[in-house]
C-alpha cells in the first residue's frame, strides 16, 4: 500500500501506454533488419510476408487485449500449468531479448561506433533495460508515452519529406518465390513475431472502447506503408538495407539544410528498441519470479545470464545468422502455445468463477 | 499558584542564563507590586505603555486583572499561563509577560513591532503583466497576502513550530472542500516529525516534503508571488509558509509547473503557448546542446551538414584540447564567473561580467586557447538555463553529465542517459500525483494547461493529476 492507503497497480497500465509500447516495439522490431532479411531469401514476397506478419500481429493484439482485461496473470498463477508455462515464456521473452540485443549490438558497432568493445556496448545498453525493467511495466509504459512524441515527430519529418525515386512497379511480382515457398520460409522468421506477447502478464485499468483497435490498426499500417515504400524504393537492392529505417532517413528534402538526417532516425530508433527490450526484460523477470520468489533475484538472475551469455558469444554476427530458420520456427510455435494455453488457462478460470457465483 | 515576583523573575533569568537583550521591568500599579518581561526592539512600547500598563494604573481594583486585560481594544489577546518554561518560549517569541504579585498567573500579551523588508517584486519572478507583490521573511504578512487574495472562510491557516533551538514558525495552507484530506495531513505529518536544530529557510522544510530526498529534482514547488500560491491552493494544492523565508512551498508538484510561468495566465493563450514551447526548447537545449556537441564533433561528425562541418573543422583547428575538454574546461569558466557575480558587491559585478565575457571570453578565443563554437554552444546553453528557474539546479548538473558521458559514449550514451533520465522521473509519485502528468500518464482534460494553453475561461475544471476533493471550478 501507499502511504495514502492507495494499493500498488505495478502492473496496471493504461490502454494509451498499452498502445504506444506496442506501437514503438512493433516499430523497432519491423522497420529495421526484418525487410533486408526476408529480402535476402524471397526477394521482392518481403512485402507480403511483412502484410501477413502484420495481420498475425492484429489477431495476437485482439488475443494479448483480451487476455489483458482479463487479467489472465491471476489465472496463470493460480493454475497448476503455472510452472511449466512461466518456464516456457522465459525462455521465450529471455530468447527474444538475447536475440534482439544482437541486432541492436550490431547497429551500434557498425553504425555508431566502429570500434568499440562488445561488452562497452551491451553494459551500457544493459543499463536502462535493467533499470526500466527494475521499475516497472507502469515506468516503461509512461516512458514510452513520455518519448512517442519525439518518435512521432522525428517519423513525419523522415516520411514527409522523403525524397526517393518510388517505383510501385518493384513491388512484382508479389510472389517472386512460389506461395508455398514464401508461407514455408515466412514462420522461419519467427524472432519478429509476437510484439505484443510480453504485455499479457499485466492488466489494463480504465479500458477504452476504441483505442487499441485504432492504434494496433495504425501502427501495423505504418508497417506496411514504410515497408511497402522500401519495397518500390530499394526494389530487389532492398536486402542491403541492414537498418532499413534508419537508411530511409539518407533519401531526404530536409538533409541538405540539415545535413545527414540518421540522427532523426537513430533518436527514435534507439528509443523503441531500448523500450521493446525493456518490455522484454521485464517479461522474463516476472515468469522468473515464479523460480525466484525475490523480485530483485529474479530481475537480476535474468540481466546476468542475457549479460554473461551475450559476452560468452563475443561476436554480434553469429546471433544475426542463427536468427532466422529453425530458430524462427521454433519461436513462432512457441508464441503460438504461450497464447493458447494462457487462452485455455483464462477460460478454465472464468468458468469455475462463473460457477462460484 | 500565585505570582511571586521576586523569585519568579530570578527563576526567569536564570533560565535565560542573564541574557542582555531580555528586558525585565519592575513597577507599581493599583494593583501591587507587578514586572513585565520582553525582548527589547520586538516590541512596541508605546503600546505597552499607553494601552496596557497605563490602564492597570488607573484601573478599580474591584475587577479581576484578567478581566481588565482582556477588555482592553490593544492587545488583539491575552493568555494566563502557569508554567515558567512556557512564559519563557512566548518571550523568546517577541511577547510581553506580565508577571502581577500575588495573581493566579503570568498574563501574556502580543503587542509586536517588528521591523522588516517592504512588500515588493521578486528579483527572480518579474513579469511583464500581473501583479508585482511578492512574500517577505514575515510569515503573518505573508499569511495576509494570501488572505487578501482568496477572502474565504474555507482558507485553513494550520500553525506549527519546527527546529528545536530555532522554534521557527510553519504554517500550513489550504483551501477546505478543494484540497485532498489525505495531501494535507501528509504534509502536516512529515512537518511534525522533522528533528533538526533550526530552519534558516524553507529549503530545510523541503527537503523533508519531497518523495525522493536525494533527487536530483525539485520535487517542490516553491514562488515568492501570492498571485501564483493563490492560485496553486486554488487547484487542490498545500502551500507551507516559513517563518524568516520569502519563498512559499506547494505540494504536490508536478514537472511540468517548471515550465509555467504567472505570465501565462496574464496573457492570451497563442502567446502563452507559444512561450512555454520556447522555454522547453531553453531547456531541452541546455542540458542536451553540450552534449550533442561533443558528440558530433568527437564521434559522429558525418551526421553533421557539410557546410556546417567545414566552417566548425575551421573554427577548431589549432585548438590544443579535444572537444570534451574544451567544452568541460568552458563549462567550468562559465560556473566560476556564475558564482563569483552573484557573490560580488554589484558594483563590481559590472566590471566582471566584462572582465568574463569580454577579456577572458574572447582572449582565449583569440589565443586559440578555446574555439568560438564551444563559447556559442555554453552561452545558448546558459541562457536557457534562466527559461526554468525552478530546476535550475537539476538542468546544470545534468549538463555537466550529459557532456561527460557524450565524451565517452557519443550520442548513443546521451540517448541512453536521457532515455534513464526520463525512466527517473516518470517513475516519481508526489504525493499520489505522477511527477510527469499530465504527459506521462496523459491525462487529457490536464492537457489544455500543457505545452498548449487554452485560454483562463475555457479551464473548467481543476487538475486531474493532482488530487483534490472539488473539480469544478465554477
Amino acid at each position: 500500500m501507499t502511504s495514502y492507503g492507495i494499493p500498488h497497480t505495478q502492473n496496471e497500465i493504461l490502454p494509451s501506454q498499452n498502445a504506444v509500447m506496442i506501437f514503438l516495439t512493433s516499430f523497432f522490431l519491423k522497420l529495421s533488419s526484418l525487410p533486408a532479411l526476408i529480402a535476402k531469401e524471397l526477394d521482392t514476397s518481403a512485402f507480403i510476408v511483412i502484410v501477413f506478419f502484420c495481420l498475425f500481429e492484429l489477431i495476437l493484439c485482439a488475443v494479448v487485449y483480451f487476455l489483458q482485461l482479463d487479467g489472465a496473470k491471476d489465472a496463470i498463477d493460480k493454475s497448476r500449468l503455472k510452472y511449466p508455462l512461466y518456464a516456457l515464456m522465459c525462455l521465450y521473452f529471455c530468447a527474444k531479448l538475447f536475440f534482439a540485443l544482437g541486432f541492436i549490438v550490431n547497429f551500434v558497432t557498425n553504425f555508431l561506433f566502429e570500434s568499440i568493445p562488445l561488452y562497452v556496448v551491451i553494459l551500457t545498453f544493459m543499463l536502462p533495460v535493467v533499470y526500466l525493467g527494475y521499475k516497472g511495466i507502469k515506468t516503461i509504459g509512461r516512458t514510452a508515452q513520455f518519448f512517442f512524441a519525439v518518435t512521432v515527430i522525428c517519423l513525419f519529418l523522415l516520411l514527409a519529406f522523403l525524397k526517393i525515386n518510388l517505383d510501385m512497379g518493384r513491388l512484382l511480382p508479389i510472389f517472386s518465390k512460389p506461395p508455398q515457398t514464401v508461407f514455408e520460409s515466412m514462420f522461419g522468421y519467427g524472432l519478429w513475431l509476437g510484439d505484443s506477447l510480453p504485455l499479457v502478464l499485466c492488466k489494463i485499468k480504465r479500458p477504452k472502447k476504441f483505442l487499441m483497435p485504432l492504434s494496433c490498426a495504425a501502427s501495423y499500417g505504418l508497417i506496411v506503408v514504410v515497408s511497402m515504400i522500401s519495397v518500390a524504393a530499394f526494389g530487389s537492392a532492398l536486402y542491403i538495407n541492414h537498418n532499413l529505417f534508419v537508411n530511409l532517413s539518407v533519401f531526404n528534402q530536409l538533409s541538405s539544410v540539415l545535413g545527414r538526417l540518421q540522427y532523426l532516425s537513430i533518436i527514435p530508433w534507439m528509443v523503441a528498441s531500448i523500450i521493446s527490450s525493456s518490455i522484454l526484460f521485464w517479461s522474463a523477470s516476472t515468469c522468473a519470479q515464479a523460480f525466484i520468489k525475490n523480485d530483485i533475484a529474479s530481475k537480476a538472475a535474468v540481466a546476468l545470464i542475457i549479460v554473461v551469455a551475450f559476452l560468452a558469444i563475443g561476436h554480434s554476427d553469429v546471433l544475426i545468422d542463427h536468427s532466422v530458420g529453425y530458430l524462427g520456427y521454433v519461436m513462432t510455435g512457441a508464441i503460438v502455445v504461450i497464447a493458447l494455453s494462457v487462452l485455455i488457462i483464462n477460460a478454465v478460470r472464468r468458468k469455475k468463477d462463473a460457477k462460484t457465483v | 499558584m500565585k505570582v511571586e515576583i521576586e523569585k519568579d523573575l530570578n527563576t526567569l533569568k536564570r533560565l535565560l542564563c542573564d541574557s542582555d537583550d531580555v528586558t525585565f521591568k519592575t513597577f507599581e500599579t493599583s494593583m501591587g507590586k507587578s514586572a513585565v518581561a520582553y525582548i527589547d526592539g520586538f516590541v512596541d512600547k508605546q503600546s505597552l505603555y499607553f494601552a496596557v500598563l497605563k490602564c492597570l494604573y488607573d484601573a478599580p481594583l474591584s475587577v479581576p486583572v484578567y478581566e481588565k486585560l482582556c477588555r482592553l481594544p490593544i492587545p488583539e489577546s491575552v493568555d494566563m499561563f502557569e508554567d515558567l518554561n512556557e512564559v519563557l518560549s512566548k518571550v523568546l517569541s517577541g511577547n510581553i509577560v506580565l508577571l502581577i504579585d500575588g495573581a493566579e498567573g503570568y498574563f501574556c500579551m502580543s503587542l509586536k513591532k517588528t521591523s522588516m523588508r517592504a512588500i515588493s517584486e521578486p528579483p527572480t519572478e518579474s513579469v511583464i503583466r500581473g501583479p508585482r507583490e511578492g512574500f517577505i521573511e514575515d510569515y503573518k504578512t505573508n499569511i495576509t497576502l494570501l488572505r487578501r487574495r482568496i477572502k474565504n472562510g474555507n482558507l485553513i491557516v494550520s500553525e506549527t513550530t519546527v527546529g528545536k533551538q530555532t522554534n521557527t514558525s510553519v504554517a500550513v495552507c489550504y483551501i477546505k472542500g478543494i484540497a485532498d484530506e489525505k495531501v494535507v495531513e501528509e504534509v502536516k505529518m512529515r512537518i511534525s516529525k522533522i528533528k533538526i536544530d533550526g530552519v534558516p529557510d524553507s529549503y530545510y522544510i523541503e527537503q523533508y516534503l519531497s518523495e525522493s530526498k536525494y533527487s536530483l529534482f525539485n520535487q517542490v514547488g516553491i514562488s515568492e508571488k501570492p498571485d501564483v500560491i493563490s492560485a496553486k491552493l486554488l487547484e487542490g494544492r498545500v502551500a507551507v509558509i516559513v517563518d524568516g523565508s520569502p519563498s512559499v512551498l506547494t505540494v504536490p508538484f508536478l514537472l511540468f509547473e517548471s515550465v509555467q510561468d504567472s505570465y501565462d495566465y496574464y496573457s492570451n493563450d497563442w502567446r502563452a503557448s507559444l512561450i512555454r514551447i520556447f522555454r522547453i526548447i531553453g531547456m531541452v537545449l541546455t542540458i542536451f546542446l553540450p552534449a550533442v556537441y561533443v558528440a558530433m564533433e568527437t564521434y559522429h561528425s558525418h551526421l553533421l551538414p557539410l557546410k556546417f562541418l567545414i566552417s566548425l573543422l575551421g573554427a577548431t583547428s589549432g585548438i590544443p584540447f579535444p572537444p570534451q575538454i574544451e567544452m568541460l574546461l568552458v563549462l567550468l569558466l562559465f560556473e566560476i564567473l556564475n558564482q563569483a557575480s552573484i557573490r560580488m558587491p554589484r558594483f563590481l559585478g559590472i566590471s566582471l561580467s566584462i572582465v568574463g565575457a569580454i577579456v577572458l571570453g574572447e582572449t582565449a578565443v583569440k589565443a586559440g586557447l578555446i574555439s568560438s563554437p564551444a563559447v556559442l554552444i555554453i552561452a545558448l546553453s546558459s541562457i536557457g538555463i534562466f527559461c526554468v528557474p525552478l530546476q535550475l539546479n537539476s538542468v546544470s548538473t545534468l549538463r555537466v553529465l550529459f557532456v561527460c558521458v557524450a565524451s565517452v559514449t557519443g550520442l548513443y550514451g546521451v540517448i541512453i542517459g536521457a532515455i534513464i533520465t526520463v525512466g527517473y522521473l516518470v517513475s516519481i509519485n508526489c504525493y499520489g500525483s505522477p511527477f510527469t502528468a499530465p504527459f506521462a500518464p496523459v491525462v487529457t482534460p490536464d492537457l489544455g494547461d500543457g505545452f498548449l494553453k487554452a485560454e483562463n475561461f475555457n479551464q473548467t475544471t481543476r487538475p486531474f493529476s493532482i488530487p483534490n476533493t472539488n473539480r469544478r471550478r465554477k
